[in-house]
């Protein structure tokens, strides 16, 4: 099973998510609302994927995700941030063009199956 | 109204006594030329004060000019026979030199401000009446003239740094000062010219013309100067205006993407989540029930979106022009190529004002003007940035009909800028606005400043929602 990390500050989003991605056959090990417990948490967890909110209070998501993407990982083939947002992507065109993160699929869409598809089309 | 008459009194005063110093001055058989012209300066000082007094009654340039206008003629006051008329003329002859002085340097706000500059002023102040004093009771002329040129010198060095140090803006503003210190040294050069090196008497009376001329212009500098304040500081108060009405935008964008965007979002999980722990075997009415309720709040979403981004968009804030522009024309419905220099940031009023004057061109465009094709072109020329906006379409558009054009040229003109637009009909519209860039301190990215590099970006399709890589 693949074990997930959810990094977003608002504790309803992470609630949902979370029961809509477990229910999709993702293992949630783990939430945090800020950067700084995300850093530790992806340490001490070392979870496969890492969904991140891009608009966190104390740090810029494009920064962190910078960071996660060199933490080690669970996953022999490197890890999987996925960044979101309730912003379309249009908002962070140029960011995402040049970003280390796996990709980015906005909040009102995410589903265990738009995450494959990312993975799927990151592979292809 | 009791300063209109307050006014009115001041000036027929000032009249009055500039009159009777004058015909003290004709009594004593000076050329009634030289005499007309004394009393013209000393009047436009005066009425100029005044003047300034109704336009701008906080400001105490206007006392300033008044006191260098009385102060004028009691310098005449010397060639009277009264022995207390004639002293006062003597130890208060330079009674205008003193306000001349203060008021270059408290122009244009009407206060001296600064160590250097409130000496000056003291040293004119009672130097010169001490230097008079002295020159009534001995007629020693040495210590004036030794005072009059330190505060020569003094205001040669203060006027030009304090040009070379003030905004753009008060520069602008700060000619009458640099024109009155400018006449004051050609005066001097002149009047050396004529006592030491003697030339000839024709020549003389060319360039006493030429100095009287130049000490006209300035009490009409200071007048023309005080215009030109009032027009600079509503001007000011209005980019003001423009700055808090953007960032109360953006204010407003934040706390409706952080509020209900992310409940709305929230839900429509919640929605998700539910429909599939019902499974297959959900009644029918339920099942409808439940996907019209996730189509409900999906549209909800879009459309509290596009609100948000209406507002002001977030990519505006993120990523600057380029990003914003590209976004733009991702979500018209006519092809639009964007020319923008990529990753350069601006000041934040600059950004939305031309975002909003390429967006509003934008939507006028798509609704008006029958276009195949647009374009968006930004540029930068030196301390301006150029914005043109251009459509293949109808042409033909009356910028006096409709208030979406003066909207735009209001909002650019608050700036300091300013907007054109061509249309003639059938050979589509361009609507060019040159916006000032504010100097700012310390360059985000030197290398981005550096280079005016343009990308083009088309947008023939619209862009996926989901990115990979």
């Amino acid at each position: 099973m693949r074990t997930l990390l959810i990094v977003d500050d608002s504790a309803a989003f992470r609630r949902q998510i979370r029961t809509l991605l477990t229910g999709e056959g993702f293992d949630v090990v783990g939430e945090a609302a800020t950067g700084a417990t995300a850093l530790v948490a992806c340490r001490e967890l070392r979870p496969h994927l890492i969904l991140l909110d891009i608009g966190l209070p104390d740090v810029d998501g494009f920064d962190l995700a910078e960071q996660l993407m060199h933490e080690t990982t669970g996953d022999p083939e490197g890890r999987v941030v996925v960044l979101t947002s309730s912003r379309e992507a249009t908002t962070y065109r140029a960011r995402l063009q040049r970003t280390a993160a796996t990709g980015f699929i906005p909040k009102d869409e995410l589903s265990g199956q738009a995450i494959d598809a990312l993975l799927a089309a990151r592979s292809a | 109204m009791r300063v209109r008459w307050l006014q009115f009194a001041v000036g027929a005063l000032g009249l009055g006594f500039g009159a009777a110093t004058e015909a003290i001055q004709i009594g004593l058989g000076v050329n009634a030329e030289r005499v007309l012209i004394d009393f013209v300066v000393g009047e436009t000082y005066l009425l100029g004060g005044l003047f300034a007094w109704g336009r701008q009654p906080r400001n105490r340039t206007w006392l300033l000019m008044v006191g260098v206008g009385s102060g004028w003629f009691v310098g005449n006051l010397a060639g009277s026979t009264d022995p207390v008329l004639h002293a006062i003329g003597i130890i208060f002859a330079d009674l205008d030199a003193i306000f001349l002085n203060a008021l270059i340097l408290a122009y244009p706000f009407g206060s001296v401000e600064g160590r250097a500059n409130r000496f000056v002023v003291a040293t004119a102040a009672f130097g010169l009446t001490a230097a008079n004093l002295l020159f009534y009771f001995t007629g020693n002329l040495a210590p004036n003239l030794v005072i009059g040129l330190f505060i020569t010198a003094a205001l040669a060095v203060l006027v030009p740094r304090r040009w070379w140090l003030a905004p753009p803006q008060l520069r602008r503003v700060l000619g009458p000062a640099v024109l009155a210190i400018s006449v004051v040294l050609l005066a001097i050069g002149i009047a050396i010219a004529i006592r030491l090196i003697g030339i000839s008497a024709e020549a003389s009376s060319v360039l006493l013309s030429i100095r009287d001329i130049g000490v006209l212009a300035i009490p009409i500098g200071f007048v023309v100067g005080s215009f030109q304040l009032v027009e600079e500081e509503l001007r000011m108060s209005r980019a003001r205006i423009v700055e808090a009405t953007d960032a109360e935008r953006r204010r407003l964008e934040r706390d409706l993407h952080d509020g209900a965007q992310q409940r709305f979002v929230s839900l429509s999980i919640a929605l998700r989540v539910l429909r599939s722990r019902l499974g297959p075997d959900v009644a029918p009415e339920v099942a409808r029930s439940m996907d019209s309720a996730s189509e409900e709040l999906k549209a909800g979403i879009t459309e509290l979106r596009e609100l948000a981004h209406g507002i002001h968009p977030a990519v505006l804030t993120g990523e600057g022009l380029a990003g914003a522009f590209a976004a733009l024309a991702e979500r018209s419905s006519i092809p639009i190529d964007v020319i923008c220099p990529a990753e350069r940031r601006f000041n934040p009023a600059v950004e939305a004002t031309t975002y909003f004057v390429a967006s509003e061109a934008l939507a006028n465009i798509e609704k008006h003007a029958s276009a195949s094709r647009a374009s968006i072109t930004v540029a930068i020329d030196g301390h301006r940035l150029r914005l043109q906006v251009q459509d293949d379409g109808l042409g033909g558009v009356d910028v006096s009909k409709g208030t979406g054009i003066v909207g735009l040229a209001d909002r650019v003109s608050a700036v300091g800028g300013r907007l054109d637009v061509t249309s003639g009909r059938g050979r589509g519209t361009t609507i060019a606005a040159t916006i000032p860039l504010p100097r700012e301190p310390a360059a985000r990215g030197t290398e981005e400043e550096a280079g005016d590099v343009g990308i083009t970006l088309s947008s023939d399709s619209p862009g996926a929602d989901t990115m990979t890589r």
